[in-house]
């Protein structure tokens, strides 16, 4: 094993290498045990100071970030601001910098532009965590899901993994296929042909446009949420014709001739791509995933503070 | 005033000295004596260790910021940036604020040209304040001087616009020149669509949108005549269009930016928002592809596509930066350290090629010649610390390069670093 994360930030899942991945999953391993205990909290980042920057709304990551951070002992202060207050740079830099100069030590951060912390990185010196970046990456989903997956089918190498829906718009499906390459499975993307991007197989994946096909082919199905929020142009004609033929629902489910895992990064557009009777099934593994996004975000933030000099 | 080069090597293919090393002295303006060695008393004597002489350099589509945008570059630091980097003549796109669009504003333009030593080909707007609509007064234009129009990096969407232009300026044989690039198919303008943009997370802009406004270009011009350049082609798609086209006895140039020579959107994994460029940075085969182009003579001229910038615009998380880098102090460096293009070569299609396109008169280097030459030493360092210019977005600076541009000189006045 090697000593430490080979990065200082964490920027996306491409930037990363395979023994990062490893040692993250080891690390949240021992995480999970610690917050099933009575005493939840570990006082592993006590001298550090964490802001949490959201120019996107979000619900489950903010909170499960603030709760990893919460869990570690880390002081935080939070920010968020509607993406259309802040369409510009500048704002963005002054307003880091601002925060920077109260001594933060480590930024997490959801901005709707992709490459975002990229320019953060360049400008400032905190470690950076991204938590979603426009259509580009979500790594900690990523690092989540392939976590959960390993939790319930091991090795998952060979693995045969469908990502479902809006792959054009999703930065989850990115970071899903650079994660999960990494770790040696197969992937098929699968949804309707205008939202699959034109070169999405030089990264090694298949594509499928038939959703039963894709069902059938896989261990596990991850359901993406409609970005309806993310299209300019209409790409579907309907989210009834899209329900209608890339809806998951109970009764594909049980027309297959095996078990498989279902999946959901969340918030779930109930009834569009996934039915109520499919995302409360035993097939579905939603809050576990929502239980190792804590586990997986301490060992993230755990690590990265052990890069500071 | 009197200017001695020692032992230069001449680069200059219309010149019966080409490739030869020789002593040139330079008098009042004129070069007065080439020979192997010349023992004379001189104000300036230039030595370099691989001293090198080519006719002056000309540059198509600088941007011009002067009026409207002085923050990032004035008519001053323009020319001296250009006269530094070896440029003797620009023809600047009117990207001023108001834009060249009336007799008055070339008048204006060419007076302070006159002022500075620089040589400019005016170029005015195709059509009227660049919007894309009318034409603008064409044939007064040409009675105050111009010969060529253009709307810049502005694409014409409107083919009828185009067709006009092309048929309207046959009055006085004028040229247009077009950057050729599909609004409804160029996505979303951040970067090339490939497996990079996929990586990135961006939908891209496709080459097909190049391909197409080039077929459209071409088949106007056949239909109707004219003479048009295609200004910084970057695919190879719309390669192939153009040579088969030139074969068929079109009037039709083309030129090329230096950064798609020398870079390719691999380069953009980190999102570095001076790599974001129109046209964008293309796939390495594309790269190849013009290269070859040159060579082969698709492609006339290698131009600077100098867009200085102002910081606001440029230190901006990527997908708000505005497009453009600064050029005209990096094409020679990096052409010369990084493409596999030969020195000959290179230095041809900053000479005599844009020479052609803009149908100037470029007079090879001899004896009782008007002086308009660039000296340059292709082995020595060029380390980019800043840009002389009022912007610095260039994703170039801080970097060293084999090969360095030592100055110019027009007329009488020497320019060297």
């Amino acid at each position: 094993m090697s000593q430490g994360l080979s990065t200082k930030h964490l920027l996306g899942i491409k930037y990363i290498t395979l023994d990062d991945i490893n040692l993250i999953f080891d690390t949240a391993r021992e995480f999970k045990e610690v917050i099933n205990r009575p005493i939840k909290k570990v006082p592993s980042l006590r001298d550090i100071t964490i802001a949490n920057l959201f120019f996107e709304n979000s619900t489950r990551t903010r909170i499960s970030f603030e709760l990893a951070e919460k869990r570690l002992s880390a002081d935080i202060v939070n920010f968020s601001a509607s993406s259309s207050s802040v369409s510009k740079g500048e704002t963005l830099l002054d307003t880091v910098n601002n925060i920077l100069s109260m001594k933060v030590d480590m930024v997490v951060m959801r901005h709707p532009a992709p490459g975002a912390h990229f320019f953060l990185a360049n400008h400032i010196d905190a470690n950076i965590i991204n938590a979603g970046d426009g259509t580009h990456e979500h790594p900690t989903q990523a690092l989540l899901d392939a976590y959960s997956m390993q939790e319930k089918l091991g090795n998952l190498t060979g693995k045969k993994i469908a990502i479902i829906g809006d792959i054009f718009h999703s930065r989850v499906a990115l970071s899903n296929i650079f994660c999960l390459k990494e770790l040696g499975a197969e992937v098929t993307v699968c949804g309707p042909p205008t939202l699959i991007p034109k070169y999405i197989t030089e990264l090694g994946v298949k594509v499928e446009y038939n959703l039963h096909k894709a069902l059938q082919w896989c261990d596990v199905a991850n359901i993406l949420r409609i970005q309806l929020e993310r299209q300019d142009i209409k790409y579907i004609p309907s989210l009834r014709e899209y329900a209608l033929y890339y809806g998951v629902n109970k009764a594909l489910l049980d027309s297959l001739d095996k078990e498989i895992i279902i999946m959901h990064p969340g918030p779930i557009n109930r009834g569009v791509e996934l039915s109520s009777d499919a995302a409360d099934s035993h097939h579905s593994i939603i809050l576990d995933q929502v239980e190792n996004g804590v586990a997986v975000r301490m060992a993230v933030l755990y690590l990265l503070a052990g890069k500071r000099n | 005033m009197k200017v001695l080069f020692k032992n230069a090597k001449i680069i200059d293919r219309n010149s019966r000295f080409h490739l030869q090393h020789c002593d040139v002295l330079l008098e009042n303006g004129q070069i007065s004596k080439i020979a192997k060695t010349i023992k004379q008393e001189a104000n300036h004597v230039i030595k370099s260790k691989n001293l090198h002489l080519s006719p002056g350099w000309i540059d198509i589509g600088t941007m011009l910021n002067d009026p409207g945008n002085e923050q990032r570059e004035t008519f001053e630091t323009l020319v001296r940036v250009a006269r530094k980097s070896g440029y003797t003549c620009l023809a600047p796109f009117p990207t001023t604020e108001p834009t060249i669009q009336n007799k008055s504003d070339v008048n204006f333009l060419m007076s302070r040209s006159a002022n500075h030593h620089i040589m400019i080909e005016p170029i005015a707007a195709l059509s009227a304040a660049r919007e894309g609509k009318d034409i603008t007064e064409m044939i007064d234009l040409n009675q105050h001087g111009v010969k060529i129009f253009s709307d810049g990096m502005r694409s014409i969407n409107n083919a009828g616009l185009l067709e006009r232009a092309l048929l309207y300026s046959q009055q006085f044989n004028g040229t247009i020149i077009h950057y050729s690039n599909d609004k409804s198919l160029r996505g979303d303008d951040q970067m090339h669509q490939g497996v990079m943009s996929t990586k990135l997370g961006f939908h891209g802009s496709p080459d097909v949108a190049e391909e197409v406004s080039v077929k459209r270009d071409i088949s106007i011009l056949k239909e109707i005549g004219g003479r048009l350049i295609i200004h910084t082609i970057s695919s190879q798609k719309s390669l192939n269009d153009i040579k088969s086209a030139k074969k068929a006895g079109l009037d039709l140039l083309s030129t090329v930016s230096f950064q798609n020579l020398t870079d390719t959107d691999e380069s953009l994994i980190n999102f570095d928002s001076n790599r974001k460029l129109n046209p964008p940075l293309r796939r390495p085969t594309d790269q190849k592809a013009l290269l070859k182009g040159l060579v082969d003579d698709t492609i006339d001229a290698i131009v600077s596509n100098h867009t200085p910038l102002e910081e606001e615009l440029k230190k901006l998380e990527y997908p708000y930066a505005t497009a453009g880098s600064l050029g005209l102090e990096t094409v020679f460096s990096v052409m010369n350290d990084r493409s596999q293009l030969s020195l000959e070569l290179l230095i041809d299609k900053l000479s005599y090629g844009p020479a052609k396109c803009l149908g100037r008169e470029l007079r090879p280097i001899a004896e009782g010649q008007e002086v308009n030459l660039t000296f340059f030493d292709p082995e020595e360092p060029f380390e980019y610390s800043r840009s002389g210019s009022n912007s610095q977005n260039s994703s170039h600076l801080g970097k060293v390069f084999k090969g360095k541009v030592l100055g110019s000189v027009l007329k009488s006045d020497l320019i060297f670093n």
